[in-house]
């Protein structure tokens, strides 16, 4: 499963240039069947997370960005498709070229398969700036991910939670700066009722 | 006379004979896509720090309407209407299939989702109208 997860996530990366072209890839069938599968032996524990990463910026941890470690290994080992979507700068504000990446986002988590599971969404920033502002910046931009999904469009908001996690797990970490490091990630994290 | 009543008779057969008519509704995926293309310069304009959100970026451009282009305009009476039409269609879903349910579900749990996917395994043979609604709500695919 993970490298289905995985896969996807490169295909997506791999195709996104300048331009938000490559989220045309993205397609509800395609996120629909790599979501549907809970590892249920994983436990994500979201508030114990978004301590984590707090406390990895006070605490400076690897603070040569290219030899840190990620924070979460379980996270990355769980069902989950990476998507690139553009904010505004230094902002929450989803641009309107990504509208369609929530947009099927959203026709998945409300598809009959996936209405039985929960999910975490995951903010990235790249590693350019301050540590503890990329920290803020993506906690804010994963609620607004997560904002949208339960309020434009639709989606019980017991079923989403979202987190930040800064720079403290970056995607290519000998390249602090690549866009591939800005990045959201829609993770099945449980069951739902 | 015969060659123009007999398309005449097909045509109504099928529009009559439980075939579903196509979807009659969009995606969000669509929906926004077409929005963002039609309206995106509009949008970072005059809706430059609204969020996606609380459907403030429908309520922005509905403020500036006379202010927005034609095409933006147009779009969004398009689609808008035709994704209020699919998430009805997604609401009403388990109450038009009610009697399918109870014919080809039973012994489901009571959830939603194992509900309608159930449907969906059945949508071959469930009746006219709890087919519809499944093409309606997008998930015929």
């Amino acid at each position: 499963m993970n490298r289905t997860a995985l896969a996807l996530s490169a295909a997506i990366l791999a195709a996104s240039g300048a331009l938000g072209h490559a989220q045309e890839r993205l397609n509800d069938v395609t996120l629909i069947n790599t979501l549907n599968v809970l590892d249920e032996s994983t436990r994500i524990d979201v508030a114990a997370l978004r301590k984590k990463a707090v406390d990895s910026v006070a605490a400076n941890r690897g603070p040569d960005r290219s030899l840190r470690e990620p924070l979460s290994m379980e996270l990355d080992n769980l069902s989950q498709v990476t998507v690139e979507v553009q904010f505004k700068t230094g902002s929450a504000v989803i641009r309107p070229e990504s509208f369609r990446a929530i947009g099927v986002i959203a026709d998945s988590l409300r598809h009959p398969t996936l209405l039985q599971y929960t999910f975490l969404i995951v903010g990235h920033t790249d590693a350019v700036g301050d540590r503890k502002s990329n920290l803020a910046l993506s906690e804010k931009r994963a609620a607004a991910v997560r904002q949208a999904l339960v309020t434009t469009f639709g989606i019980e908001p017991g079923r989403i939670q979202s987190v930040g996690l800064g720079e403290e797990q970056l995607q290519v970490r000998t390249l602090g700066g690549s866009s591939t490091n800005r990045r959201v990630q829609v993770v099945n994290i449980g069951r739902f009722k | 006379m015969r060659s123009v009543i007999l398309p005449a008779l097909v045509a109504l057969a099928c529009l009559t004979g439980g075939l579903p008519a196509s979807a009659q509704t969009i995606s969000f995926g669509e929906a926004y896509d077409r929005l963002a293309h039609s309206c995106g310069r509009d949008i970072e304009k005059f809706c430059g720090n609204t969020s996606l959100g609380g459907g403030a970026v429908k309520a922005c451009l509905e403020k500036n309407q006379a202010r927005v282009s034609a095409g933006c305009r147009q779009t969004q009476a398009e689609t808008f209407g035709l994704l209020a039409k699919r998430m009805n269609a997604q609401a009403v879903a388990i109450k038009v299939c009610d009697r399918d349910m109870q014919q080809y579900c039973r012994g489901v749990q009571p959830h939603d989702g194992y509900l309608l996917s159930c449907l969906l395994k059945a949508s071959k043979v469930v009746g006219p109208s709890c087919k519809q609604v499944i093409v309606d709500a997008g998930w015929d695919e």
